[in-house]
């Protein structure tokens, strides 16, 4: 192909189109792909900060617990110095034992917090304390049988004042984590917010990815319908371009053909008249070649040269010959349309011929048309059972246009013109490719 | 037999050689035009037998029309003579029950054979 090509042009486009397209999506995919990620660490960070919150919340509810312990154990040893029942101690230990799990969970819980640590570490100095000076006031009450010397012992105030120190102490923590508290609910917010903006951002891309889709779809239906019109115009036009053709030629045929009809009908000698009558009968074989082509319909450039022969043949012996007998031994062959003139112009001088000189007085005429294959070659072949041609017959030299036609046309088809001698009669063919490449 | 014909054809020497045709066959030929409004006006006049009808006709005009109106009111048919004969063409002049269609060039014999069919 040249470079001027506009088929090939149009290809280079195309693949031009091709290779943006497909850079187009794989970048689309890569995009949604870095989208999804975003959406997902987003979401697990938020996961984390909410649990986070939640975290704050346990640490909050341990601290409340060890205080609620501590007041149970305080009431508990307020019961037994009242009362010295023994139930009240068995009340103390178990909230001894709360106070000591709760402290220990809260503990476990603020690992990470150096400030709740310390705090917690001052916490169980002074839990140590009350619940030591608890314990002397319980020993007391259960050796005096009464509560005055564990009175005694609370009115020195140690316990008061390790108790004052722990509610300032879970005060504080409380606050802290208090704090805590807001600040991770704040950042959920924002990043709860953030979540939302993500998934909108991804439905938006998402929708965008899905009406450029549409688009270009839609688009390239308009263009393929687009296409299909041009083509079926351009059909359109050239059918009715064919028809405007081969009308005009078989028009200007016929005023040819009328001319020298009209002239012939003008002529007084004979030799004259002859001559043109010769001439109508290759303008019609010409003619005849047109027809036949048209007829092929859809197929241009075929020509079957069998069919041909056979109707040409047909044609003249019967407008031509009273009495002569036509023999035919034809294959159907694909000719091309360069080898189609010459090739119906070399029938028409052997079967006029043959007609013409082929016949003998003392028997009926009979002549024999064969085309067909020969090897690489085709063959045509006219024979007749007349006379037999006169001695030393050399087409070439021989003053007959008819004669010199043949051999001038079978060189044009790049074959041979070949005169055969037989029993009787004469024989004359012609031998060409098969392709004229 | 002989017939009175009418020759439509819009090339004077085409014309001129068809005439010549029909007579060497043995026809007369009694009204020659070359476009379908002379042609109506002439076949109304002296009605021919049958009309030898060109389907591309001069001043634009259009010989199959002129051949259905001169079926459909004179009873006369026609042989169509053109170049282009398409398929499309002869089933729409089907109806007006037409002698044939003949291609261009026309030589003596297939004139010949398709009036022969006409002779009823």
């Amino acid at each position: 192909m040249t470079a001027g090509d506009p088929t090939e042009t149009h290809g280079t486009d195309r693949q031009a189109a091709r290779e943006r397209g497909f850079r187009l999506l794989a970048g689309t995919v890569a995009g949604l792909f870095a989208a999804f990620a975003t959406l997902g660490a987003v979401f697990l960070w938020y996961d984390s900060t909410a649990r986070w919150v939640t975290h704050t919340h346990l640490v909050r509810a341990g601290i409340t617990d060890v205080m609620l312990s501590l007041t149970e154990a305080e009431s508990a040893q307020r019961g037994y110095l009242l009362t010295g029942d023994a139930n009240f101690v068995a009340r103390l230990d178990k909230a001894k034992q709360d106070t000591e799990a709760s402290l220990q969970a809260v503990e476990r819980l603020t690992r990470d917090n150096p400030e709740q640590q310390a705090r917690i570490a001052r916490l169980k100095g002074q839990m140590a304390l009350r619940l030591g000076v608890i314990d002397q006031t319980v020993a007391a009450r259960r050796t005096a049988g009464d509560a005055v010397a564990a009175i005694r012992i609370i009115r020195e105030g140690r316990g008061v004042a390790s108790m004052a120190e722990i509610r300032r102490i879970i005060a504080e923590m409380d606050v802290s984590e208090l704090r805590l508290e807001a600040d991770r609910q704040r950042r959920a917010a924002a990043i709860r917010t953030l979540v939302v903006l993500s998934m909108a951002g991804f439905a938006i891309i998402l929708a965008l990815l899905f009406i450029r889709a549409q688009r270009d779809l839609s688009l390239d239906r308009e263009a393929e319908a687009e296409n299909g019109e041009r083509l079926r115009k351009l059909l359109a036009d050239r059918t009715l371009l064919l028809d405007e053709v081969n009308h005009r030629v078989k028009n200007s045929l016929q005023q040819i053909a009328s001319v020298v009809r009209l002239q012939s009908r003008n002529v007084k000698e004979e030799e004259a008249r002859d001559a043109l009558e010769k001439t109508l009968a290759r303008i019609m074989a010409v003619g005849r070649v047109h027809e036949q082509l048209y007829r092929a319909g859809g197929v241009v450039g075929a020509f079957d040269a069998g069919q041909y022969a056979e109707s040409l043949a047909r044609e003249l012996v019967e407008s031509l010959g009273d009495g002569v007998d036509l023999e035919t031994e034809v294959e159907p062959a694909q000719l091309d349309l360069r080898q189609a003139v010459p090739l119906a112009l070399i029938l028409n001088e052997l079967i006029t011929n043959a007609l013409k000189y082929g016949r003998s007085p003392d028997r009926p005429c009979t002549i024999r048309v064969t085309f067909g294959t020969q090897g690489e070659d085709f063959r045509l072949s006219v024979s007749d059972n007349g006379a037999g041609l006169p001695d030393g017959f050399m087409p070439k030299s021989h003053k007959s246009l008819g004669m010199r036609a043949i051999d001038a046309l079978a060189r044009q088809l790049q074959g041979r013109f070949l005169v055969e001698e037989q029993e009787v009669g004469a024989r004359f063919a012609v031998v060409f490719p098969r392709s004229t490449a | 037999m002989t017939m009175r014909i009418m020759v439509v054809e819009d090339d004077a020497l085409i014309a001129l050689d068809m005439v010549s045709l029909l007579e060497d066959l043995g026809h007369e030929v009694v009204a020659e035009a070359a476009d379908a409004d002379t042609a109506w006006d002439l076949a109304e006049q002296g009605k021919p037998d049958l009309a030898l009808v060109d389907i591309r006709l001069a001043k634009n005009t259009d010989g199959g029309q002129l051949a259905r109106q001169l079926y459909d009111r004179l009873g006369v048919r026609s042989l169509f003579v053109s170049g282009s004969i398409t398929e499309d063409f002869r089933q729409a002049m089907a109806t007006i029950n037409p002698i044939g269609f003949l291609g261009k060039p026309v030589t003596r014999r297939t004139l010949g054979e398709a009036l022969s069919s006409a002779a009823y």
